[in-house]
């Protein structure tokens, strides 16, 4: 059936009047056509480009080029992008900015990138904080959470909380997270769960007080699979089996809670899955080994009958009517 | 003949077409509810998230299930010919199969994961079961994928999956390329063969893409309308053709050797991007305008690759420049919008809360202890991963 077919049937069943249909036949005639994401991502590849670019080429012509010269090219671009930034934005507000300016955004994420540059050079230069490695990361860190928050946008927000874990020695860009070995001593998964934990009060707490909503699910999704992963590793790794699992599932519950509250699917995916290897794991640890294979196969089949039913049920328990979301 | 309930599957179509008005301010919030119901779907089809958890548990509970029964069999079939594990393999896929079709009719599923997962549960058993019965013949590797082209073949007519699709799309390739090194002469056509038909699938999908029995088809038929762009490109692209001629000869030199017709590949890697993005601006057709921007990277790494002495490092700052000045420019140009095409959002997508995870990932990467350091290419680039 053609859109020509749609209006004559809507027309016919009267929800629309003629006039009204031609009106949609002419808009979409007229319609433009809208280049806005292919601009945005040769915008993105070009910055990426760029800059990595140039980080060769200062590297490779280090000795040709006096570093004061290097240093007073790389602040200039950080504080020409930032002082874009600080002319031509919007006021600040609590809520989320619906109609954000595109060259706004960029030279915020640019100059944020470029901070980040020079920063390493000048540690890497003139040793500028000595061998304080935390002040060097922290204070990203900060000044990152700012902006982000000052000027509304979540990729800054994102790097921001990246370089808080990195602080605390961690890495938690999302495909870090599935790397091995990362959380490979006692110390720094605890601390992994604790930072995870504290992502997704924050996530919360920034949603009930109303205070930069949006932002709740980059803290959720970060914190969300820092904690699960942290404390599933504990699990496998751990002698206090009982108390990481008791921690799962209460997490696992708690996002499915949430997921059902927001019609957020992603959550609901995230507590379902990690709660179900959680749960499957510890189940094999308790049970003795002599179960055997027809057994185990039976486990993995009703449990997984269980999982499907359940979701496929889903709208029911969560009592979802037609609005979704992610 | 088609698993889905046809009607409803085109309802699909004509729902999106009014959300899309909707979105648009054409129609008001109850105008949209009562066209909606005047095209009622009454299938299963969950959120993304909810699919993929969904097919997950459903190819663990497929595997363990198989797992289960072969346990009563493995003795059994332990020193048998394979040809006697096919009638094992297709007992899996009836089993499959059953449970595929009693989940499509009774739960409405439509792709919703489930009926992915069972659906190729049973298209694998039945292709091993061909597989295992024909092993012992020795057949040239085109003879085995065309015993398989058409059950793949009769799966989309049945289904309209898109994995399915796209395995289709691609033994069918591979039949066609496999055959044509068999001959002298469709080693030096090759090119032109592929260039031929690709361009021929494209023009008869665009043909037919509008009729109405074939709405079914919809998202098989975009995938296949795009992978025909992809191909007729790279069928004509000098670096695909130039090695992939010195690999079907044999030839393993340092430079590969020139190919004939050379001058008329260089003008078709120069060229069909410029035309793919020319009439993907024209005709409004996003799939042209991505592919050939696509192509546009990719015929600039061709000429890279045999021609260009500018070393790296000037040739990405110089590309990273004159993108961000181009998409700049064009942003400010296009603001109002000029020739129907607009720089304007023009709808506002769910994606943006994806966006900043990618943030996270590309450029997330804060100067971390070990890292202080200055070193390497990596350094401060996009995509740096955990190098620095």
């Amino acid at each position: 059936m053609s859109k020509e077919e749609i209006l004559e049937r809507l027309v016919t069943q009267e929800i629309i009047v003629a006039k009204q249909a031609s009106f949609i036949r002419d808009d979409d005639r007229k319609h433009p056509f809208s280049i806005h994401w292919e601009l945005k991502t040769i915008l993105y590849a070009g910055i990426s480009l760029l800059s990595s670019g140039l980080g060769i080429l200062i590297y490779l012509n280090i000795d040709q080029i006096s570093h004061q010269a290097i240093v007073a090219a790389i602040s200039a671009l950080t504080i020409a992008c930032f002082a874009y930034c600080f002319r031509k934005h919007q006021p600040f507000s609590r809520y989320e900015n619906t109609n954000p300016l595109l060259f706004v955004d960029f030279s915020l994420l640019l100059g944020c990138l470029t901070f980040i540059t020079l920063e390493g050079y000048l540690q890497f230069q003139y040793k500028f904080f000595g061998d304080q490695y935390d002040i060097a990361t922290i204070i990203p860190a900060i000044l990152f959470a700012f902006l982000a928050y000052y000027f509304d946008h979540k990729g800054v927000l994102s790097m921001a909380i990246t370089a808080f874990a990195s602080y605390l020695g961690l890495k938690i860009a999302p495909l870090n997270l599935i790397q091995s070995g990362q959380f490979s001593s006692r110390n720094i998964a605890i601390t992994a769960i604790l930072f995870g934990l504290t992502l997704i009060l924050l996530g919360i707490l920034s949603e009930k007080k109303d205070f930069k909503k949006h932002f709740s699910f980059t803290y959720l999704t970060l914190g969300g699979n820092l904690a699960f992963g942290a404390l599933l590793y504990q699990l496998f790794s751990a002698d206090l089996k009982l108390l990481y699992f008791i921690f799962i599932s209460g997490m696992s519950y708690g996002f499915i809670w949430y997921a059902r509250k927001n019609l957020s699917y992603l959550f609901l995916l995230m507590g379902v899955i990690y709660g179900y290897i959680g749960f499957t794991y510890s189940l094999f640890y308790y049970v003795p080994t002599e179960i055997g294979l027809i057994l185990t196969y039976f486990y993995f089949i009703a449990s997984s009958l269980c999982v499907i039913i359940f979701l496929l049920k889903i709208k029911e328990i969560l009592g979802v009517k037609k609005h979704e979301s992610l | 003949m088609k698993a889905y309930n046809q009607q409803e599957v085109e309802n699909i179509h004509h729902q999106q077409i009014i959300e899309d008005w909707h979105s648009r301010g054409l129609l008001s919030d109850e105008q949209l509810a009562k066209s909606i119901n005047a095209f009622p779907v009454s299938f299963y089809r969950p959120n993304i998230f909810v699919k993929a958890g969904l097919f997950l548990f459903t190819a663990l509970a497929s595997i363990c299930g198989a797992g289960f029964i072969s346990i009563f069999f493995i003795e059994i079939l332990d020193n048998a010919s394979l040809r006697y594990w096919s009638i094992l393999a297709w007992f899996y896929a009836l089993l499959f199969g059953v449970f595929l079709e009693f989940f499509i009719k009774q739960r409405k599923l439509f792709h919703s994961g489930v009926d992915n997962a069972l659906l190729y549960a049973t298209l694998s058993c039945f292709l091993a079961g061909i597989f295992f019965i024909i092993q012992d013949l020795h057949f040239p590797l085109w003879l085995s994928l065309g015993f398989c082209l058409p059950f793949l073949f009769l799966t989309i007519i049945r289904y309209s999956e898109l994995l399915t699709g796209f395995i289709t799309y691609v033994c069918f390739w591979a039949i066609v390329c496999l055959l044509s090194v068999e001959f002298p002469l469709g080693k030096i056509i090759l090119p032109f063969v592929i260039i031929i038909l690709s361009g021929g699938v494209y023009l008869l999908i665009k043909k037919i893409q509008n009729l109405e029995q074939i709405q079914y088809y919809n998202n098989v038929l975009t995938l296949f309308e795009t992978a025909s762009l992809v191909l007729f490109y790279l069928g004509g692209n000098y670096l695909i053709v130039r090695e992939g001629n010195a690999l079907i000869n044999n030839i393993f030199l340092n430079v590969s050797p020139q190919i004939s017709f050379a001058p008329f590949f260089y003008l078709f890697t120069a060229f069909i991007p410029l035309v793919y993005i020319y009439l993907g601006l024209k005709k409004k057709d996003r799939t042209l305008l991505v592919t050939g921007l696509l192509a546009v990277v990719f015929s600039i790494i061709t000429y890279r690759f045999y021609f260009s002495n500018i070393p790296k490092e000037i040739a990405l700052t110089i590309a990273g420049s004159l993108m961000i000045i181009l998409s700049v420019f064009l942003n400010n140009y296009l603001k109002k919008g000029k020739w129907g095409i607009t720089a304007q959002a023009t709808d506002s997508s769910k994606l943006s809360n994806f966006e900043s995870l990618l943030v996270a990932q590309v450029f997330g990467q804060a100067p971390q202890q070990k890292g202080m350091e200055f070193g390497g290419g990596d350094f401060g680039g996009g995509g740096a991963g955990d190098k620095y």
